[in-house]
């Protein structure tokens, strides 16, 4: 069975996706796309752990671990890119 | 599975540390204060979250499990708050970017605005000033902060130069017609401290993104030089730099507005030609510097003699032209009058020396009958010829029905007939013989060149009834020079016998035309004539009017072969002395003497004197006009060297003598 923060967790991250969905046209892109494939990254580890509960739970498991590896040297490499762009960079495409 | 998973998740820790590490060492100063502490929550938060996991696996502590729940739910609010304060940031630096952009453009606008040489004031809708750049500032006598919310009127004073009237609000008028607008000419602008400046400007409107005018900018620069420059030069090409007068393209265009005044409202204009008398003699006597301060002299005297709005102009030389406008024949006349006696009581003084001038004055009515303006002047040059013909000093009107008027216009249209036959080769080229008197010359053939015109049917035309006018239009030059060509010409070719020499006569003209040498080298290596054949004749008038050029010509002529006859000697002064300055070749008693000598005395003597002196200084004399068999006898026996005249024959054309020459 599933755990409540997995839900919360889960919900949260839905909405918090709708959120960035619908102000992604008007927030300033080229820099944060990394960001956002963590954010993807991280979504699935939320997924991956709700649905362990009700079946494959070992691989949906591991899928959820191999998320959350991606979404931690996702965030390094975001990191790394934002903090070696230009200025200009951060302007909106 | 469970190795796996571990892995995953030391993997997963270590990436979260790493990013960690890179937020707080390698962002600082590229994000925001508030992005970066949401970004380090955020992944702090998994950071302890891996932390956790690790230490669960490997059963060291579970101490912090507790709390990993509350660290994953975190996270999110954290990650999104990251991710809008980076958006607000990133905001907030674009707009710092634009105002800075736009700073620098009003920085750069305002700065050039200064320093450019046009003055410029910017207005609002309402016409108040808003802005003086330095240089408008310096031409206004308006300090920007004093300008500002004044009317324009007030600080740009502007008034037509002539007029003296306000000029138009260029501003006023911009907004009025929507569009740039330029400003009148002969607009001044008016300072503060009431200096005056020629302007120039335009006026442009200034608009919003929707096109609404939101005030004008008014740029205007200072041309008071260029103005000046300008009216300098147009003063300068109507007007005669010597006297200040006005000069002839100008009287030309006066005269022009008066014909056409006089053909459409049917008035009466005068025009008078004024021709100096002993201008010449001034000028030969004592030079081309007494000849300028006289002309000046007579400008001014005769410049308080006229209305303001009659025009005197030089017309060129020792012309004048006067202009009466609106005035009927008499008071011209009277007006007239006033200045011949003027210049009668008027004496010009140089060096000492006094010279009496007067004028001769041809007048013509501009009335609807004037045809054109040159019809005008060539009326009103011939009256004033006519009147310098009847005695000088005195007025002449012109009258077509005038016998002496019409005498004169003959001449000057021959001048136009004359110009025609020189173009046309209509001149032909007889000859006289000039005979030998002693055995000596018995194998020289001498011939004198004489002119003649070939009427329109056909017939001979002598030399005195257009050497007049081709003197008094300039055209003898043109004539000599056209006389020698053709006898060159006639020359070349022919195997002419030894001995051959051919007289030409030289005009006065032709002696101050410095370009006529160059054209006799020219000629005589155009056509290979040999210049021992050629001898130029030159008057004693001629000579002595013009001696220092006369002398120069006879050497220059000499030292290329050509000899040189003084003709008519005995006709003008007959100073000896001047004998001893032109070196001549030949001296030619005037006609005069000859013809009588057999009857008077007084003839004879004179011939012998002439060629006494002759003689002694070597010259070789030639008797003109001999007419008489008897005359030969009596030069023959005073030791006279030649003789021409009708009593050796007819004169025949210089291409039949030519014939009669040629060497076998």
């Amino acid at each position: 069975m599933f755990q409540e923060n997995e839900l919360v967790n889960l919900f949260s991250g839905v909405a918090a996706a709708l959120v960035l969905v619908f102000f992604a046209r008007r927030m300033f892109l080229t820099s944060l796309r990394w960001f956002y494939g963590v954010f993807i990254a991280m979504l699935v580890a939320y997924i991956a752990t709700v649905l362990e509960g009700f079946f494959w739970s070992g691989p949906l498991n591991l899928i959820e671990h191999a998320a959350l590896a991606i979404a931690g040297w996702g965030f390094a490499v975001a990191c790394w890119r934002l903090g070696h762009a230009s200025a200009e960079d951060g302007r909106e495409d | 599975m469970e190795s796996w998973i571990a892995f995953l998740n030391i993997l997963s820790t270590a990436g979260f540390v790493l990013a960690l590490t890179l937020i707080l060492l390698l962002l600082k100063g590229k994000l925001g204060v508030v992005s970066r502490m949401f970004l380090g929550l955020s992944v702090g938060l998994y950071v302890l979250v891996g932390l956790s996991n690790t230490l669960e696996h490997l059963e060291i502590s579970a101490a912090l499990d507790v709390y990993e729940d509350y660290f994953e739910i975190l996270f999110l609010p954290f990650f999104l708050f990251f991710f809008f304060s980076f958006h607000m940031d990133q905001q907030f630096k674009a707009q710092k970017r634009v105002e800075e952009a736009l700073f620098e453009q009003k920085e750069r606008a305002q700065v050039t605005l200064a320093c450019i040489g046009d003055a410029v004031i910017a207005t609002d809708p309402s016409g108040r000033v808003e802005y003086l750049n330095a240089t408008a500032e310096a031409l206004t006598g308006w300090r920007v902060d004093e300008a500002r919310g004044q009317t324009l009127g007030n600080v740009f004073r502007i008034v037509n130069e002539l007029t003296r009237e306000p000029a138009q609000d260029p501003v006023a008028r911009c907004l009025r017609e929507g569009h740039a607008t330029g400003l009148a000419n002969h607009t001044v602008l008016i300072r503060r401290d009431g200096k005056e400046f020629s302007i120039a400007d335009s006026a442009a409107p200034i608009r919003n993104r929707a096109g609404q005018t939101i005030g004008v900018v008014l740029v205007f620069r200072d041309v008071t030089e260029a103005r000046q420059l300008q009216r300098q030069l147009a003063y300068d090409a109507s007007h005669d730099v010597l006297t200040g007068l006005v000069n002839r393209r100008e009287f030309e265009i006066r005269l022009e507005h008066c014909l056409a005044s006089a053909k459409k409202h049917d008035v009466q204009h005068t025009l008078c030609y004024l021709d100096l008398d002993q201008f010449k003699v001034i000028n030969d006597t004592v030079g081309h510097n007494a000849g300028d301060a006289l002309l000046k002299q007579i400008a001014y005297l005769l410049r308080g003699l006229f209305r303001q709005r009659d025009t005197l102009a030089r017309l060129g030389g020792d012309e004048f032209g006067l202009l009466l406008e609106y005035c009927p024949l008499e008071k011209a006349v009277r007006a007239v009058n006033k200045i011949i006696k003027r210049l009668q009581h008027y004496q010009f003084v140089w060096e000492g020396r006094t010279f009496q001038v007067g004028v001769s004055i041809g007048l013509v009515v501009i009335n609807s009958q004037t045809e054109s303006i040159s019809q005008a002047l060539s009326e009103a040059d011939v009256a004033c010829y006519t009147a310098k013909d009847l005695g000088r000093g005195r007025l002449h009107i012109y009258h077509p029905t005038d016998s002496e008027t019409a005498k004169r216009h003959g001449a000057i249209l021959q001048a136009a007939e004359l110009q025609q036959a020189i173009e046309k080769n209509l001149f032909q080229l007889y000859c006289q013989p000039v005979m030998p008197l002693n055995e000596s010359g018995e194998h020289q053939k001498f011939y004198e060149v004489l002119l003649r015109l070939k009427g329109a049917e056909g017939q001979m035309i002598l030399p005195n009834s257009f050497i007049l006018a081709a003197e008094r239009y300039g055209l003898m030059t043109n004539i000599d020079r056209w006389v020698i060509r053709a006898v060159l010409s006639a020359l070349a070719g022919q195997t002419v016998s030894d001995g051959l020499r051919i007289f030409i006569n030289l005009s006065g003209n032709s002696l101050n035309d410095e370009t006529l040498l160059d054209y006799v080298r020219e000629k005589l290596e155009e056509f290979q004539t040999p210049p021992s054949q050629l001898c130029f004749e030159i008057t004693e008038t001629a000579a002595i009017h013009n001696l220092e050029k006369a002398q120069l010509f006879v050497s220059e002529v000499q030292r290329l072969g050509v000899r040189v006859a003084l003709d008519d000697f005995g006709s003008g002064l007959s100073s000896f002395r001047y004998l001893k300055r032109l070196s001549v070749d030949y001296l030619k008693i005037d006609g005069s003497f000859v013809e009588d000598m057999f009857e008077n005395q007084n003839d004879q003597a004179m011939v012998a004197a002439i060629h006494q002196v002759g003689h002694i200084m070597g010259i070789s004399t030639v008797a003109e006009h001999v007419e008489q068999k008897g005359v030969i006898g009596q030069l023959r026996e005073m030791g006279v060297d030649y003789a021409q005249g009708y009593a050796f024959g007819e004169p025949l054309p210089l291409a039949e003598a030519l014939k009669q020459n040629t060497a076998q």
